[in-house]
């Protein structure tokens, strides 16, 4: 069940209705068969998965709080640590390591060594054992209190507007909400729910999914494509995968607000960035924080000397690339941001220390940084390895023939006005550093929904396209 | 308090719904004052004017740019659109019928192989949506909406839905100043360095396609098509266009049509089987789909020799079914 479908409309009218009108006790019950039945909605069987991958964390979580020995807990946490990234490992690794080795012996042996399975991926299988091993480090650490009831522990796994892309949450921020039972819906709330699922809405349907046909079609037999067209559809690929993104996170956060949660904004204008430090802090905030607490802050972060500090980006960044897909193509995407994070910190660590650079100037390094990202994300849309090479050769050309009539035919497309009406409002709102929304007068707050309202109507694509995201 | 909210919420909905109807309102005016290849204008236009036709053609890009219909006779058009397949060419037929436009003597569909697959079934219904416009006009069109779920005809609702998509060109073509002109429906592509490369890429991307389950609803269409076709008193012919490369689906396809169209009566011409060495020249194509605009005048010219060779009903030759 997609956000973007009429059957969600339905289905969360219906859960909207009856979480309101029960008894506040009961409304968690109501959610977590609600969260299985959404998964499940997708695939049955897999609700078996989230379930078991939900059971091992609750049990470790509970065995830490008992056990008091610190060795045992050492061995709990290996053994669960194990347990979650083993079903990730799996369902999404096991083909794409089964291929190398089979390339390896193949080579060497002329046959295949491991068998190969078709095994459908499940879907947010990457973001809830995130969002489990979190829950099960916090617990060993004594950060949080173990959750001693099962259902409101299945329910912090399994809440369906952020289940299958995010944002990660932890389990301090979500579990406490979960257990606070008298929510109330305020009209305010209300209102500002209804804001990030229209805003989030408008970024999908508008934007993301009509600048996607206008990318996917430079994508179609690209081998006559000039340098120009490719380099504009990469442009407007880093646009579609925002606003993707970003419109599935805003409203994600929207209906839990409707629900009376506050999820984290995953989101906060990253291409108003000036360096790659700045960016990753902006971009896909909760799997960026992930990665900062749990990978590179416990192998030493930047505290000790440089050559550490390059090891643990390069860690971080490889592991975030195979993080988004088992191929070579993401492994060499989180290469390259790597690559590109570690020539900053060097530039900073052996120039920028010297000099003396005045705040007003630090915009210039947006477009850079801009650019290097929409280049980065060529192995990110190719389809594999050769199409991104194909593709980094034709940029290098700079041919721009034909590009100007594309755009020329194009720059009225929906998914560029709805790209116009969305970079307006990111700068506007982005160049003031101000993430929430304060259009103070209620006239032109009214008038700027309703007209965002009937953009979607009228320019959203309706096919129920769905989420990149939702493939990780 | 409360008050307050309930009447801020019935002020904003009020807004919506008149913000909807002025909406809907100002688009039709447009809409039917379109008479430009973009956002149905072709159709509009075909379906205001008072020119009478023998034969029409309707299919995807592979008849606007391979089918040049001034070379089949004076009375012939053309109101193909690319990416639109056999569901849209129904739809289409069933509103010119129900505006008793359809042609006097013949209506030919050009139909792509890949349709008669359940695989292809989604994207035969989102074609039918670029006549949104028609929803609640037409019983056929409505009802193939309808198909595409349960809720879809709540989005009607809005009359504004009916302009999604496409339709937004009637405000924003003007500020272009484009309105694409063509020689009646005809679009030759037109020979270039790159064919050879495009033909190639196609080839490779159509040899991974592989449709296998036939479509159960398909055939009811082409019933469909042939009563509307027999209540008008004219003669229903389908091709099917010639191809470079002919994959294994497509001779699963025309085994179908083949049995289909025997069953009912309909005459079916396959260019692919019946001229596939004729075709199977690099030089013809402007990429995998589509001849360039010399080979479309000729392949044009094989089309009228093969209607004027069905019209006598004794002759019998390889695929043509009577």
């Amino acid at each position: 069940m997609l956000f973007n479908s009429l059957d969600f409309l339905i289905f969360f009218l219906s859960v909207f209705v009856v979480y309101w009108t029960i008894p506040c006790r009961a409304r968690w019950i109501i959610l977590l068969i609600c969260s299985y039945f959404f998964y499940a909605y997708w695939n049955p069987l897999y609700v078996f998965l989230l379930f078991a991958s939900t059971l091992i964390d609750y049990i470790f979580g509970l065995y830490f709080t008992s056990s008091n020995n610190s060795w045992k807990q050492r061995v709990g946490l290996i053994v669960s640590l194990s347990l979650n990234l083993g079903m990730l490992f799996s369902f999404k690794y096991y083909n794409f390591f089964a291929d190398g080795i089979n390339v390896l012996f193949t080579g060497l042996f002329n046959h295949k060594v491991v068998p190969n399975f078709s095994i459908l991926l499940p879907v947010g299988i990457s973001f809830y054992t995130f969002q489990s091993i979190s829950y099960a480090i916090d617990v060993y650490k004594k950060q949080i209190p173990a959750e001693r009831n099962l259902g409101k522990f299945a329910l912090y796994l399994s809440f369906f507007p952020q289940l299958v892309a995010g944002p990660i949450e932890r389990a301090k921020d979500l579990l406490p909400q979960i257990n606070t039972a008298n929510k109330t819906l305020s009209y305010d709330l209300f209102k500002s729910g209804l804001k990030y699922v229209l805003w989030g809405l408008f970024m999908k349907v508008v934007v993301a999914d009509n600048l996607a046909t206008l990318v996917d079609s430079k994508f179609e037999l690209l081998s006559s494509r000039t340098g120009g067209e490719m380099l504009f559809a990469m442009i407007l690929f880093t646009f579609q995968l925002y606003c993707d993104f970003n419109g599935y996170s805003r409203m994600a956060v929207g209906l839990a607000k409707l629900l009376g949660y506050d999820l984290l904004i995953n989101f906060n204008y990253p291409f108003v960035s000036s360096s790659f430090t700045e960016f990753w802090r902006k971009w896909h905030i909760s799997l960026s924080r992930w990665f900062r607490d749990y990978i590179y802050h416990p192998l030493g972060g930047s505290k000790k000397n440089l050559g550490i500090t390059i090891r643990n980006t390069a860690i971080v960044f490889i592991v975030s690339g195979l993080w988004h897909g088992a191929t070579i193509n993401f492994l060499l995407w989180g290469v390259m941001c790597g690559v590109l994070m570690i020539i900053e910190i060097l530039i900073k660590n052996y120039f920028l220390q010297h000099i003396y650079l005045p705040a007003r100037l630090k915009f210039l390094g947006i477009p850079f940084v801009f650019s290097l990202f929409v280049l980065t994300l060529v192995p990110f849309r190719s389809n594999d390895l050769n199409d991104s090479l194909l593709i980094f050769e034709k940029i290098a050309d700079c041919s721009f023939n034909e590009l100007y009539f594309w755009f020329a035919d194009n720059r009225f497309s929906p998914g560029l006005l709805g790209l116009y009406i969305l970079i307006f409002i990111e700068i506007w709102f982005g160049l003031k550093l101000n993430s929430s929304w304060n259009i103070k007068n209620r006239i032109s707050e009214s008038a700027f929904y309703t007209v965002i309202f009937f953009m979607i109507l009228l320019l959203g694509k309706d096919t129920g396209s769905q989420f990149i995201y939702f493939q990780f | 308090m409360i008050r307050s909210y309930v009447l801020h919420i019935i002020l904003i909905t009020a807004l919506i719904f008149g913000c909807d109807y002025l909406i809907g309102t100002y688009f039709s005016f447009r809409f039917e004052k379109n008479t430009c290849e973009h956002a149905g204008g072709d159709l509009n236009a075909f379906l205001k004017s008072d020119e009478v036709y023998d034969t029409l053609i309707i299919g995807s890009s592979r008849v606007n740019t391979m089918i040049n219909p001034n070379l089949l006779g004076n009375k012939v058009t053309n109101l193909s659109k690319p990416a639109k397949h056999f569901y849209y060419s129904v739809s289409v037929a069933d509103l010119l019928y129900q505006y008793r436009r359809l042609p006097k003597k013949t209506l030919i569909v050009n139909i792509e192989l890949e349709d008669v697959f359940i695989e292809t079934e989604e994207r035969l219904i989102e074609d039918v949506c670029y006549l949104k416009y028609y929803y609640g006009k037409n019983d056929f069109i409505t009802s193939t909406i309808n198909e595409r779920g349960i809720f879809e005809r709540l989005k009607f609702i809005f009359s504004s839905y009916r302009f999604n998509g496409e339709n937004f060109k009637l405000l924003t073509n003007p500020l272009q100043d484009i309105c694409d002109k063509s020689e009646n429906g005809f679009f030759p592509l037109i020979k270039g360095k790159n064919d050879k490369k495009r033909l190639k890429q196609g080839l490779l991307e159509m040899k991974k396609l592989h449709y296998t389950i036939e479509n159960p609803h398909f055939d009811q269409n082409i019933i469909h098509l042939k009563k509307l076709c027999d209540k008008a008193r004219i003669q229903l012919i389908f091709i099917h266009g010639p191809n470079y490369f002919i994959p294994e689906y497509m001779q699963k396809g025309d085994l179908i049509m083949d049995r289909i169209c025997k069953k009912n009566g309909i005459s079916f011409i396959n260019f692919s089987k019946l001229y596939a060495n004729e075709f199977h020249f690099e030089p013809l194509w402007y990429d995998h789909l589509h001849l360039n605009s010399d080979a479309a005048n000729n392949y044009t010219l094989l089309v009228k020799e093969e209607l004027k060779k069905l019209k006598k009903p004794a002759t019998k030759y390889r695929g043509i079914i009577h």
